[in-house]
């Protein structure tokens, strides 16, 4: 059996002797944690050299490399060279190669974590492997090592201050030992305590080495983020108790062993590699491709109690709205050849907190969410007429206000999302999360088509399967197909229609994949299929041209107008009274919701892509959901599950001009019925 | 019944193995040197040559190994470095690297039944009232590297209980000397007073009151070694084997207040001067250096501690027959 003598040097009281099974072989895992005590390290290691196969030692000042030359710490030195027989590894080379990987690979997937976050470094000169990829994600880096070594009163801002600090500083510090008593105190709570202190607190994300931060008091990192290379089990119970919020470890625990460090981790690729040979970096690229080794984050405290906040983006909805303030009563009635001048003049407003949904409970985990909605102050046609860049900037405003009124995620109402690029620039900019609502609009949509079906009872419906034909117009577009493909599901046949046969095409294999047995036709014009479709769905940009002939659609037929501007003019739909057409479903959150403002809309009723933002709250999933104009049928499923188990719930049907009611949907299907029997009775009367 | 014996060589171990010598087969004592001088009026005996800070404590190889680590049923684990000039890595290394390389090794005896480890009362934090037998204190602070080193062992002992074996952690106080011969090899606890006191007894003698830095309640953990040897066979023959884990405090009831104790001392040197007690601070401190008490004994000075014997009492009721009056005239009638 081989053995590994692990030496802690920078922890105290946590020694073991195990042996353990690991790349299929067991090894005997010795770790004694000597407490600083170069003296005691060095004799365990003259000890023990020749009676183990790799000397691992964890604690120690690396080397700082410069791009002239390094600094190595005399102490290290002496450590490093004590063994004549055994190799002492010290965990560098996984550290040089694997840190900066794995800062990255996190970056890339959750690219807020990092956004627009002051990023303050203990001690940058101990944890270069962080600082590269740090600085080039964030420009804001704070490095305490002034204080940190020497309690310094200043801080370094840059990667090249903090070389010049060293190099001006080396001969100072290698005559320095290194020892408990220099660490500084980060807890001072004095109002004297150094402006340097103050502003390395201040930072949003501390970055430090287990090593570092295990002797450290760490009272200051009460609700606090931090990066951090390793926790051991016993820094985990320290982290815990200090109170901190959450925890980046680039190398969490490894379930074969939880006693993992970096450079018990280097020790093994020696011992693997045989005596007489150097770890070199091609090794550790092996090895983190073999244990697949990636970083994630630990929430240590979460207050499930606190309600979660959510912030949505709003604006008026017409020159009229801009009136209803109360102090704007006298002038209410000159509103028609004020509204221009006030239109133009209130766009220069910046956007501005406008009110709260409160008292939002979900029905699946009890969590209690509360919405703040923010408002634009440009009016559609002001929104749709100025340029992007200022309506970013506005956005961009209030989601900074948003996050520092504590909301963990920002949606995008109306006319706001569909400025410029849909979201995407915002979502980059942003300091929280951003989502369009898209998702949940166009469930809620289809949800409303379903419910305008079964409504109107002209469809067969067995074992939840509609006898009936359904067909999206449009459907090569994004919503479009997602809907063609949902729909496919639950309808016995479906047509899709557009103009471009060749998408058409491949979208017929698309939901082929999902549904096999569904029955899809494929059509370049619509009104050949529009007589014997029970429901129809338009998703075109067709902005205002005809693309469905409303007289020969069948009498009884839903027709849902996903299109804005409506492909359905409101005219045409007057000549059909037989047809229903529907516009868009509204939702209603679950718990016992107070809106405190109008939002355009009746009693507690909600857009759905407000929903979709008070869903992601309810769920903890703070991430940029949707995003852009395309949609994504994963994600429509997803949000359909999440709102069924959180209880957000259809509550009304939109037509072209408010709610349709239950009256008019009888209306629609006594016309329905009389058309239906019109033509038997003519074929009656023929003969 | 054979017993594997560490720091068989020592002052306690040398009791010990005399001891158990009458109840097992065979006492193994495991030490560097072989046949010792001081042994050899014992018959069923036997010298294992080997080292506890070597990762392969036994020199032994192969079969022979195999066999000899069959036969053992019980380990007693007494082996320390107690020596206040020895540096601090050199305790550490006796004490917390022979601890764990005797846990590891326990682990290759098939036929173990138990595993007694000798801690030390020390363990305890003097800054609190009450040492629990059951766990150790949350202790970062040690004023010497003996407490220090033996917290860290009695840890590993403590957090590694085997399924295997039971283990049993014995505690013992301060231990003075023989109480019928009153030998004592080495100065130490209450003899470097004793000494103090026979060096200043002229002084002492016309010095009506004496500042010095104690607390007057501070209770002397203290032991006779061979009570101590006797009670420790005595707990061995009356294991059970069936509580995984059971800790010993074994400390002489009636244990002498510490003022009590110098009221004795005085009477030994014939003085009847006044202690006055004052809190502990540095100057006072530096005088009872001048009188040439270390650094260690100082935590035993302002100790509040006092000991549970709980779980003691009810295996060994026979600790309340060593009581501080029936052997204080070895430590005092010592010249």
């Amino acid at each position: 059996m081989k053995t590994i003598l692990s030496l802690a040097f920078a922890q105290d009281q946590y020694n073991f002797d195990e042996e353990i099974e690991f790349f299929g072989e067991v090894y005997r895992v010795i770790q004694y944690s000597t407490n600083f005590d170069v003296e005691l390290t060095e004799n365990l290691i003259k000890k023990y050299d020749g009676q183990c196969d790799v000397i691992c030692i964890t604690g120690i000042p690396q080397k700082i490399k410069f791009k002239k030359g390094f600094f190595l710490h005399p102490d290290t030195y002496r450590l490093k060279t004590a063994a004549k027989h055994t190799p002492i590894v010290d965990g560098q080379i996984i550290k040089d190669v694997y840190i900066p990987y794995a800062l990255r690979l996190y970056y890339l997937k959750h690219p807020q974590f990092f956004s627009k976050k002051k990023i303050g470094f203990y001690a940058a000169s101990l944890n270069i492997g962080f600082v590269e990829p740090l600085s080039e994600i964030c420009s804001d880096l704070v490095m305490a090592d002034p204080f940190f070594i020497m309690k310094l009163p200043f801080n370094l801002h840059s990667a090249r201050s903090l070389e010049k600090f060293l190099k001006i500083l080396s001969p100072i510090l290698k005559a320095m030992k290194v020892q408990k008593k220099f660490v500084p105190d980060f807890d001072n709570d004095s109002k004297f305590k150094s402006r340097a202190l103050d502003e390395f607190l201040g930072c949003d994300i501390l970055v430090g080495n287990e090593a570092n931060i295990n002797f450290l008091n760490l009272s200051h990192l009460k609700g606090r983020t931090l990066i951090i290379d390793i926790v051991s089990p016993q820094l985990e119970k320290k982290l815990q108790d200090s109170g901190l919020k959450e925890a980046l470890i680039c190398l969490p625990q490894l379930s074969v062993y939880p006693k993992i460090n970096y450079s018990i981790l280097e020790g093994l690729i020696q011992i693997k590699k045989g005596v007489g040979t150097i770890v070199t970096q091609d090794d550790v690229i092996k090895l983190v491709e073999e244990v697949k080794l990636s970083p994630t984050v630990k929430t240590f405290y979460e207050d499930i109690e606190e309600v979660t906040k959510f912030s949505f983006v709003i604006h008026p909805l017409s020159r009229s709205f801009l009136f209803t303030h109360p102090y704007a009563k006298y002038i209410k009635k000159y509103s028609r050849p004020l509204g221009k001048l006030t239109e133009d003049l209130i766009a220069f407003s910046p956007g501005f907190y406008y009110g709260k949904i409160d008292g939002i409970v979900s029905e699946k985990n009890g969590r209690k969410v509360e919405g703040l909605i923010y408002t634009v102050t440009e009016t559609p046609k002001k929104l749709m007429e100025s340029k992007p860049d200022v309506i970013y900037r506005k956005i961009l405003k209030l989601c900074e206000k948003a996050d520092a009124a504590g909301s963990k995620i920002m949606g995008l109402g109306a006319y706001t999302k569909i400025v410029g690029d849909a979201g995407v620039t915002i979502e980059k900019l942003s300091p929280i999360p951003v989502t369009t609502g898209n998702s949940l609009s166009a469930a809620s949509t289809l949800w409303a088509a379903k419910l305008a079906v079964e409504k109107l009872g002209f469809v067969k419906k067995i074992d939840g399967q509609f006898k009936g034909t359904v067909m999206v117009v449009g459907a090569t577009g994004s919503i479009g197909a997602v809907s063609a493909k949902i729909l496919a599901l639950s309808w016995d046949k479906i047509v899709i229609a557009a103009p471009r046969a060749y998408k058409l095409m491949e979208l017929k294999e698309e939901i082929l994949k999902i549904n096999p047995k569904a029955k899809v036709e494929v059509s370049t014009d619509a009104d050949n299929y529009s007589n014997i479709c029970d429901l129809i769905i338009t998703t075109t940009s067709g902005q205002g041209k005809t693309v469905l002939d409303i007289m020969k659609v069948k009498p009884g037929c839903v027709i849902c107008d996903v299109s804005r501007p409506f492909d359905i003019k409101e005219e045409e739909a007057i000549r059909r009274p037989d047809v229903m057409i529907i516009a868009s479903g509204e939702v209603t959150l679950p718990g016992d919701v107070d809106i405190n403002i109008d939002i355009g809309l009746e009693g507690n009723i909600v857009y759905a892509c407000l929903a979709e933002t008070a869903l992601l709250a309810m769920d903890g999933k703070f991430e940029s959901f949707t995003l852009s104009r395309n949609i994504n049928y994963e994600k429509v499923i997803e949000i359909d599950r999440m709102a069924r188990e959180h209880g957000v719930k259809l509550s009304q049907i939109m037509g072209h001009s408010g709610f349709i009611t239950d009256a008019e949907f009888e209306l629609c299907k006594e016309h329905a019925m009389v058309k239906l029997e019109r033509p038997k009775k003519r074929e009656k009367h023929e003969p | 019944m054979n017993i594997l014996i560490t720091g068989g060589t020592g002052f306690l171990g040398g009791h010990l193995v005399g001891e158990l010598s009458r109840t097992f087969k065979t006492v193994y004592v495991l030490s560097r040197q072989q046949n010792l001088e001081k042994f050899k009026h014992i018959s069923n005996i036997e010298f294992i040559t080997g080292d506890i800070t070597n990762l392969e404590v036994i020199a032994f190889e192969g079969k022979v190994l195999t066999d000899f680590l069959d036969s053992v049923d019980v380990v007693l684990h007494a082996a320390a470095l107690y020596d206040l000039a020895a540096s601090h890595s050199a305790t550490f290394l006796q004490n917390v690297v022979g601890t764990q390389n005797i846990m590891h090794l326990l682990n290759s005896m098939k036929n173990l039944k138990s595993f007694y480890y000798i801690s030390t009362i020390a363990v305890g934090d003097p800054d609190t009232f009450f040492l629990e037998e059951n766990q150790l204190p949350v202790r970062s602070n040690f004023t010497d590297a003996y407490s220090e080193t033996k917290y860290l062992a009695e840890q590993i002992v403590r957090e590694n209980p085997s399924e295997k074996f039971v283990t049993r952690i014995i505690r013992p106080g301060i231990i003075v000397g023989d109480s019928v011969t009153g030998k004592m090899p080495k100065i130490d606890g209450p003899y470097y007073f004793i000494k103090a006191f026979e060096k200043y007894a002229k002084a002492l003698k016309y010095t009506p009151i004496v500042p010095l830095s104690f607390n007057p309640r501070a209770k002397l953990p203290i032991i006779p070694v061979d009570h101590c040897a006797r009670f420790i066979r005595l707990l061995i023959e009356r294991d059970d084997f069936k509580k995984a884990l059971k800790t010993y405090h074994l400390v002489s009831s009636e244990s002498p207040s510490l003022d009590e104790f110098l009221g004795d001392l005085n009477n030994m040197v014939g003085a009847k001067t006044y202690y006055f007690a004052v809190k502990e601070n540095k100057f006072h401190n530096s005088l009872l250096k001048l009188l040439g008490i270390p650094d260690e004994v100082l935590p035993f000075m302002f100790s509040r501690l006092s000991y549970d014997k709980t779980s003691t009492l009810e295996d060994l009721p026979e600790i309340n027959e060593s009581t501080y009056s029936s052997f204080k005239h070895i430590l005092f009638g010592r010249s």
